[in-house]
């Protein structure tokens, strides 16, 4: 006998919740793209809307096909395609471990990534994809040893992350002691990469990263309902049916994937995996899986950080410049409230 | 609701758990009897959440087995066994902002398949849930705001629109007073009663476990020491051994239940000897 108002009253509740989702979602998408276009149009010079779009048709059109096509278009490619890698990955390792500073940045994987590649460029002198291969393969081997170093009885949030920054800052202080060794030219070389840099950046550049995410991108996603589930702690999602070392398996190994591929290419761009859970969450608020949301909010902060270096200020610098800027103060600010809060 | 009373067996047969090289328990057995309340009550640390959490699959056991049906639990697939079994660990952790409903929706999600598509039989059972607990006038709200109470009314709720015949609750009134310690204990006995669901639960509190509980297990340092009508399992002697309490056990006058009295050095007219 129940009232037979209430499950109308929910469903509708329930469709408006996930319009308001979608809603979100739609309106990141068609933000990322007017972002895109934008990009493509503006640079030291201005290209009108219509020139990029014959140019991305494939016509050839003088004074913008060398401007648009081989100088702006990689970049934004790559800077969309980066920014998709880091706020999927790091967005899932937040949404996995409950915690916004579990993020792949803080606890040390970027670092491992990065590590192997300044011992790739430095130490063995090499360069494209067997650095990448080596970031992946050290971001990969990173994750097993903070996961199986802070496993006990589980994983908990809290141990996980203190043992990542500690390895982190081992990793960093192994990347500086390989700085101190390098040639000069190397140390260029391996400098600009460490800060995140989409200078030079060419079109097959970008086949990396767009596997990376049709592959690992899409199995993580897919895992955004067990994901869900997570949030209400191991326990209870276990109760619910939730195969919950598989789903957290499935997601290390894809996200790590991903970021590292990412890192690879770009170099360990600042906070954008730690950012964009945080900034995505505030937009669509409870109401569904931040994942996507995050992916499409990391590849805006990539593009529009990319862009101010760029062009905004003074000077020229490194889009990983421009993101740490706004990333060290949220990390900061997160420490505080933690401690005010006394939260783990 | 038709009266539809649950046929699961829930049993532990010679099972061992613990926590990496600690063991906890071994070699216990025990029956869950159907459809009935089943209160699970011992000192701190002698195992009675350990008990709980291997019977719900959360640990997994070191020997022995946890038979459904005379099937083991730990051979089902998790979706399956989420069907049957419900339960509600210690502290379930909230989502920022999640609404109530969103929240007792999340109970649908071992009936739902791979694409899951919310059927309205999934909107009708949330429904059932929200007004078993009471809290239908809550269901837009964020759980964030609620008082203790009402949260925990929440997650029964939510555990309710999973539509298990077993429910396994462990310390289901812990930081309740005692109002909504009551109102929860109740809540579980109208669901007993109108759904025959079979509840276990691990209880704190000796005389509300035998008020509510139709049997009690008592444990002690990983090992059942008594099992039974309330009547029959909580006597002094239990609770000294249990315990390691002095005590005085009455009959009830509200209830018939026996009702213990601790007895300890002080505020009582017999006060207790200092104990070695």
């Amino acid at each position: 006998m129940t009232d037979q108002s209430i499950p109308t009253r929910l469903r509708s509740a329930r469709l408006q919740r996930s319009n308001g989702y979608r809603t979100a979602v739609a309106c990141l998408a068609g933000l990322l793209a007017l972002a895109v276009m934008i990009t493509l149009c503006v640079g030291q010079s201005v290209t009108p809307p219509g020139d990029v779009l014959r140019v991305l048709a494939g016509v050839d059109v003088p004074g913008a096909s060398f401007t648009v096509g081989q100088l702006r278009l990689p970049r934004a490619v790559l800077a969309v395609l980066a920014g998709l890698c880091f706020g999927l990955g790091g967005a899932a390792f937040q949404v996995m471990l409950r915690n916004p500073l579990a993020s792949p940045d803080i606890i040390g994987i970027n670092a491992g990534a990065s590590a192997a590649a300044v011992f790739a460029i430095v130490a063995l002198s090499l360069g494209g994809p067997s650095v990448a291969l080596m970031a992946v393969v050290a971001g990969l081997g990173v994750a097993a040893l903070i996961f199986g170093l802070s496993f006990r009885n589980g994983i908990s949030g809290g141990r996980l992350i203190l043992v990542g920054i500690g390895v982190s800052s081992m990793l960093d202080s192994a990347i500086a002691f390989l700085l101190a060794q390098a040639p000069a030219w190397d140390l260029q070389q391996a400098m600009r990469w460490l800060t995140g840099s989409l200078n030079g950046a060419t079109l097959d550049q970008a086949l990396w990263p767009a596997l990376a995410l049709a592959t690992c991108g899409s199995l993580l996603i897919g895992q955004r309902r067990g994901l869900e589930m997570l949030r209400l702690g191991d326990d209870t999602a276990a109760a619910l049916g939730t195969d919950v070392a598989r789903t957290r398996l499935i997601v290390i190994l894809t996200a790590v994937g991903i970021i590292a591929v990412a890192t690879a290419i770009t170099g360990p761009i600042a906070f954008v995996a730690f950012l964009s859970g945080p900034i995505a969450a505030r937009i669509v608020g409870p109401r569904g899986s931040v994942l996507i949301p995050a992916a499409l909010v990391g590849a805006l902060l990539v593009l529009a950080g990319d862009f101010a270096g760029q062009f905004l200020l003074p000077g020229r610098y490194p889009v990983g410049v421009m993101t740490g800027a706004i990333g060290a103060p949220y990390l900061i600010f997160l420490i505080i409230r933690a401690n005010k809060t006394g939260a783990t | 609701m038709p009266d539809r009373m649950t046929q699961h067996s829930l049993a532990a047969h010679d099972l061992s758990s613990g926590y990496a090289e600690r063991m906890i328990f071994q070699g216990l057995n025990l029956q869950i009897p159907a459809g009935r309340i089943t209160a699970i009550v011992g000192a701190n640390a002698c195992g009675k959440s350990t008990l709980l959490r291997t019977m719900s699959r959360l640990i997994a056991p070191k020997a022995g087995q946890v038979l459904l049906d005379g099937k083991s639990i730990h051979a089902m697939s998790p979706r399956h066994l989420a069907r049957t079994l419900g339960l509600l660990p210690q502290s379930p952790i909230a989502p920022e902002g999640i609404t109530v409903a969103d929240l007792v929706g999340r109970g649908r999600h071992p009936h739902q398949g791979f694409l899951s598509r919310w059927t309205a039989r999934d909107d009708q059972a949330v429904a059932e849930a929200l007004q078993a607990t009471g809290t239908q006038d809550l269901a837009e709200r964020a759980v964030d705001e609620l008082s203790g109470g009402q949260r925990q009314r929440v997650w029964i709720a939510m555990t309710l629109a999973q539509q298990t015949d077993l429910l396994l609750l462990d310390e289901p009134t812990t930081y309740l007073d005692i109002c909504h310690q009551v109102e929860v204990l109740d809540l579980l006995v109208d669901l007993n009663r109108a759904r025959g669901t079979t509840v276990v639960m691990v209880l704190h509190d000796l005389n509300l476990a035998a008020r509510y509980a139709d049997h009690l297990v008592a444990m002690r340092a990983g090992s059942i020491d008594a099992v039974g009508p309330p009547d029959q399992v909580l006597t002094r002697d239990m609770v000294r051994r249990v315990f390691g309490l002095d005590s005085m056990v009455i009959s009830d006058p509200a209830s018939g239940r026996p009702l213990m009295l601790p007895l300890g050095r002080h505020g009582v007219a017999q006060p207790a000897a200092r104990s070695a």
